[in-house]
């Protein structure tokens, strides 16, 4: 009986870590351009300006950079 | 006189037929560009009145480590890579991260000799799969010469436009191994690039197998849009105009 709830807590816990994941796997974006207003929003307009700045250093075009800057800020807003 | 005959009869047909075997991996190391960072300190920085972008910039250029990649080649086609798979979405050193996307990041880089083009597959940037299609660049070619791990190698330039900015670009090429492969989107020259550098960053070859013993097998990508830069890159201007 034990092995059983152990095997379960095992598995609920395993399922909610997934879930979590792909919450954020499955962020792309068509979704990031959208999100223009609270904590979100202020990821994306700080996120912009910091893809512009590494674009400067690194060559190539701010669009490269942005998502992950995005996801950068995304996962600092999200409560732990 | 015979002799002489049957002997460049024999040289010629086993050079022939190494160079139809010829196969080989390259590991490049990629980093920041020294003049990068000498005319961001000397020059750039000093106009720059933003403090946060300076702290950004200071810290991006002093911080950034040196990326590993492989080109994988045959005779008639190559694929490059960089060797880190930490995705966009992994939680991580976001100075690393910036260092890998400029490096090729999870970009798929398929060169072939034959149809002199080059096809990038970007999953990431646009939110879906592309494989952007781009013919190889043209080059101006010197006699300069310089030694890459033993190989003669010669320099060629060549100057690329990108948002109205002029990128110079010097390549370092091996004639010695005929192929025109080399790192990210730097190839269409007549043989293997082991070194480039450009305004922003430098690539360099820190070991080239040639022949290894396990079978080279160039994956073709083909998952994603066929679309070409001009295409690719008037949809990533429209994304970018959507984020405010």
């Amino acid at each position: 009986m034990k092995k059983i709830i152990l095997s379960l807590a095992v598995v609920f816990v395993m399922s909610s870590f997934t879930t979590s994941n792909t919450d954020v796997e499955k962020m792309n974006i068509k979704e990031v351009i959208s999100e223009n207003v609270g904590p979100a929003g202020d990821c994306v307009r700080s996120s912009r300006e910091k893809a512009e700045w590494a674009a400067a250093v690194n060559g190539g075009e701010p669009m490269d950079y942005y998502m992950a800057y995005y996801i950068d800020c995304f996962y600092s807003i999200q409560p732990e | 006189m015979k002799n002489s005959l049957l002997l460049l009869c024999l040289f010629l047909i086993t050079s022939a037929y190494s160079q139809t075997k010829l196969t080989g991996i390259v590991h490049y190391e990629s980093g920041i560009s020294q003049q990068n960072i000498d005319n961001y300190f000397s020059i750039e920085r000093k106009t720059l009145k933003n403090k946060k972008r300076i702290a950004f910039m200071d810290n991006l250029l002093l911080n950034s480590k040196k990326i590993a990649s492989t080109l994988q080649f045959t005779l008639n086609d190559a694929i490059y890579k960089v060797n880190k798979k930490l995705t966009i979405k992994d939680r991580g050193d976001i100075t690393e991260k910036m260092n890998l996307i400029a490096a090729g990041g999870l970009n798929k880089y398929y060169q072939n000799r034959n149809k002199n083009s080059l096809e990038i597959q970007n999953c990431i940037t646009l939110g879906e799969c592309f494989i952007i299609v781009s013919k190889f660049k043209k080059w101006q070619l010197t006699q300069e010469t310089k030694k890459i791990a033993g190989y003669l190698c010669y320099k060629a330039t060549t100057v690329v436009k990108l948002n109205k900015k002029t990128i110079n670009i010097t390549a370092w090429y091996c004639p010695q191994i005929p192929v025109s492969f080399g790192p990210k989107d730097y190839n269409g020259l007549p043989g293997l690039v082991l070194e480039v550098q450009n305004n922003f960053r430098y690539f360099r070859a820190t070991k080239l197998v040639l022949n290894p013993k396990e079978k080279v097998r160039i994956k073709k990508p083909t998952k994603g849009k066929r679309v070409s830069q001009e295409e690719y890159n008037k949809m990533s201007k429209t994304a970018w105009s959507k984020i405010k």
